[in-house]
């Protein structure tokens, strides 16, 4: 890259300045092949579940927490409890999974304007014939509407 | 010039220096120029797009074999040991501890793997309270009874803050 300026001067000299491109695109080589290198294309998260053997990621003490079982993948039985008491009970049905998590979206923001807001926990119960990416989207539905403490019952074992 | 030899007009040799000067004067300087300005244009642009997309947040090593579930709400993936389910298999940090279903049954192994990670963190942080986080990656088709089992046993080893791997939504 060149560029010619006029000085002004009586000799008129054409001052040619020149920038040196090849350090500044060796620059820019090493940093593409460095962020490629590095790129990270398929994007992970996580959703966090919190068993409360023993921690503190229990009910919070006189709040409401929602018990979701899954009876089928069409079918989930929620209800909303405080200190081991049913304070309401739905089952949901639905033909697919977008179905079925806007109708448990539905329901749990039905019980948390009940429990008025106090909703700490949601506690989901695992079928055999529900599969794991279902468990996992209902969860995400859970989040979503804000109920984000959740924990899953260790079926065959103690929780 | 001297030697110099006045060539008839006609002659082979006549014709051979006609057509060598034909083609010095033919003979034009070509010059290639590449254009910088496209190609420096091109680099920024792809510098600023992978600097968009770069994160320093750890990564996880997805095992092969493993179709993870997908979630919109996923947060960001933190440090911990990385227990995997996969065709049947559990793996612990990439190490092998046995089959999924043996595992469940008799989790000795497991517990004992779980609790040495458990131990060697503690000694490296004598001063720290053990955080009790593990990161699980299991394909989404299997039953979710058998991921409420693991969990089960991991919540038993002290292992409290259960991470599920999940794809975030609009990835492939």
């Amino acid at each position: 890259m060149a560029a010619a300026m006029e000085t002004g001067s009586s000799s008129k000299r054409a001052l040619v300045a020149d920038i040196n491109l090849v350090p500044f695109i060796d620059l820019l080589s090493v940093c593409i092949c460095f962020l490629l290198i590095t790129a990270v294309w398929v994007q992970l998260g996580i959703l966090e579940v919190k068993q409360s053997q023993g921690t503190s990621a229990a009910v919070a003490e006189g709040g409401f927490e929602i018990g979701v079982r899954l009876v089928s993948p069409a079918a989930v039985q929620m209800e909303l409890r405080k200190n081991g008491r049913v304070w309401q009970r739905k089952k949901v049905v639905a033909s697919t999974l977008k179905e079925l998590q806007a109708a448990v979206a539905g329901v749990a923001q039905e019980f948390r304007a009940r429990a008025k807001n106090q909703v700490s926990a949601a506690l989901l119960t695992p079928n055999a014939s529900v599969d794991y990416g279902y468990l996992v989207a209902l969860m995400d539905t859970l989040r979503r509407n804000e109920i984000t403490n959740l924990g899953v019952v260790a079926v065959g074992g103690s929780r | 010039m001297l030697g110099a030899i006045r060539l008839r007009p006609g002659s082979f040799h006549h014709h051979l220096v006609a057509r060598k000067h034909k083609r010095v004067q033919s003979k034009r300087t070509l010059l290639i120029a590449l254009s910088l300005t496209a190609m420096v244009d091109m680099f920024a642009v792809l510098v600023i797009f992978l600097l968009q997309s770069f994160s320093a947040s750890p990564e996880l090593i997805v095992t092969k074999g493993i179709e993870l579930p997908k979630a919109i709400s996923g947060g960001e993936i933190r440090e911990a040991p990385v227990l995997a389910l996969v065709n049947g298999e559990l793996f612990l940090d990439q190490e092998l501890i046995g089959a999924v279903g043996a595992t469940l049954r008799a989790p000795k192994e497991l517990m004992a793997r779980l609790k040495a990670v458990r131990e060697g963190w503690q000694k490296d942080y004598p001063e720290k309270e053990f955080p009790g986080e593990i990161n699980l990656q299991a394909d989404q088709s299997i039953p979710s009874t058998v991921i409420g089992q693991v969990m089960g046993i991991v919540s038993q080893a002290h292992y409290y803050s259960i991470q599920l791997a999940v794809l975030a939504k609009g990835s492939k």
